[in-house]
């Protein structure tokens, strides 16, 4: 079966030259001009790539690819941003919401390019952009396997995960982008590891979020200002957690 | 065995409510509130209702049986079927785009001395108008004391929760930024209450879009996720009295799934950020 390409845009035009070139080589194509009316579409397919438009009308496609990675793709199939966005921005832009890659829109189309550009994302050869990393430190296994499936499933992030202040100051590393840490543990408390991250000036750009059962306004003032960027508080509901931390412009949503 | 409100539901309890029962209760709400709820929603009203009848420890049959006669009944179905989901900052999109877009732009655009407004036309238990009051004054100090943030909804339960301005841990937890939490609540045991300086940024009323009148010279009006639950005659209606109530200039939000399929005649859709805005054409 030659494999499914879903093409996502609101131009009617864009949707109709780009179906008729991907078809022309035999690939199959769906085309969807309503994000709206994704939720109905996804229900009966599935694509091995999808091509999202980033600038649409009702919905961009940060929101577009947040409600796709909601129906469940993500896994096997490839996402790629489809945009007429300068090259760099697109690329960042793939980065930040882990998309799998990006494929300019030129005008007038160029078929060849087009193609190339599809037919190296269906075989992997555009290599995913890595996925930011989050580091996750909880005595209770239980929060730490929440905390991560948010992470992961909801903001496209890689995690790992330490039980206490001592493990995670043994795995931290200049390449993590997010530290989720409990306040209250045995061993080193969150407080302590959080001022030991900060007096390294390699983890400058590291967001810090605290979720805690603390409900004390000192000390949760006292901990922001010891460079916690934000605090969450436990018992959480993971719809929160998610939209707090897209709040802080982390992956999906920023 | 179920229980509500901590009672064993008996036999007629649970005696369920009939088809023809259902479609009047939700006739009741659309000529009510204008909310439509379609057959489709059927268990929803039939579950709200059963919950009411915990409440009051009455028989589900008798309260259909009285809800023909009494108003008071009336509004208490009513106000148990209204939807008052909402969040600090819902979506975030619309709160950024306010800041840096909207905002900053009917700053630089309006006399200095003109008293701008900004309605918050479903805004449930108060979420939404007090994102807005935190945004000003976290934003825009110098100009947040010449604004004025209307804020209504045709519940007056939900009204009454918003004006009073105390929230639980998962209500504060869903989209306010710690340094907000610090800066304008204060905690009260197991809740967190708005501080009386931001809750006197926001002027809450109890309003029916359908019925009563609309603030006048809105410069941006949120009618975030409402037009949704009408049936296209009502939207239409309601967008037509937006438009007449916005100041020239003045903006309209929708929520995120609503711009497209409501665009009526007379409206232009804009991008402001990452949301779509409506601004009324020749306004």
């Amino acid at each position: 079966m030659p494999e499914l390409v879903l093409v996502i845009d609101d131009s009617p035009t864009v949707l109709l030259l780009t179906q008729r070139v991907l078809e022309s080589v035999g690939y199959r194509v769906e085309t969807c001009s309503n994000p709206m009316l994704l939720a109905a579409q996804l229900r009966n397919l599935s694509p091995d790539l999808v091509l999202l438009d980033v600038e649409m009308p009702c919905l961009s496609g940060t929101e577009a690819l947040d409600m796709l990675r909601k129906y469940g793709l993500g896994g096997d199939t490839k996402i790629a941003l489809f945009s007429s966005l300068p090259p760099e921005r697109l690329e960042l832009l793939a980065r930040e919401h882990a998309a799998t890659g990006w494929i300019r829109k030129d005008s007038p189309l160029d078929a060849e390019r087009l193609l190339e550009r599809v037919a190296e994302l269906l075989a992997g050869a555009a290599a995913p952009p890595p996925r930011a990393e989050a580091l996750i430190v909880d005595d209770s296994r239980i929060v730490r396997r929440i905390l991560a499936g948010i992470v992961s499933e909801q903001l496209g992030f890689r995690t790992s995960q330490a039980e206490g202040g001592q493990q995670a100051l043994e795995q931290l590393h200049p390449g993590l982008r997010l530290l989720l840490v409990d306040l209250h543990m045995p061993g080193m408390d969150g407080a302590a590891l959080v001022r030991r991250v900060r007096q390294d000036p390699a983890y400058a750009g590291l967001k810090v979020v605290m979720v805690s059962s603390e409900t004390d306004g000192e000390q949760i003032r006292a901990l922001l200002g010891d460079g916690v960027d934000e605090f969450i508080l436990k018992p959480f509901e993971v719809e929160a957690v998610a939209s707090r931390l897209r709040m802080l412009g982390l992956a999906c949503g920023a | 065995m179920r229980r509500v409100a901590g009672r064993p539901l008996s036999l007629a309890d649970r005696a369920e409510l009939s088809v023809a029962q259902v479609a009047q209760i939700r006739e009741l709400l659309r000529r009510s509130t204008g909310v439509d709820l379609g057959a489709d929603k059927d268990y929803l009203v039939r579950s709200r209702l059963e919950r009411l009848a915990g409440r009051s420890s009455r028989p589900l049959a008798e309260l259909a049986q009285e809800l023909g006669s009494s108003r008071a009944l009336q509004q208490r179905v009513v106000e148990a079927l209204l939807n008052h989901e909402t969040s600090f900052f819902r979506d975030w999109h619309p709160f950024q785009a306010l800041r840096e877009h909207v905002l900053p732009q009917l700053f630089a655009s309006a006399p200095p001395a003109r008293q701008l407004t900004l309605w918050s036309a479903a805004c449930a238990t108060g979420q939404e108008p007090y994102s807005l009051a935190m945004l000003l004054a976290e934003h825009f100090p110098a100009e947040a004391d010449r604004v004025r943030i209307v804020a209504s909804d045709v519940s007056a339960e939900a009204i009454a929760r918003a004006k009073a301005g105390s929230f639980n841990q998962t209500e504060i937890n869903r989209g306010l930024p710690s340094r907000c939490l610090l800066r304008f609540f204060q905690r009260r045991g197991l809740r967190w209450e708005a501080a009386p300086e931001l809750r006197a940024r926001v002027e809450f009323r109890r309003l029916n879009l359908l019925r009563d009148p609309y603030p006048s010279s809105v410069d941006v009006l949120l009618l975030r996720n409402v037009l949704l639950y009408f049936d296209d005659a009502t939207a239409e209606a309601v967008l037509e009295r937006a438009s007449a109530a916005l100041a020239p200039g003045g903006a309209l939000l929708l929520g995120g799934a609503e711009a497209c399929r409501t665009l009526p005649p007379g409206w232009e859709l804009e991008r402001a950020g990452q949301v779509s805005l409506l601004r009324a054409r020749g306004r």
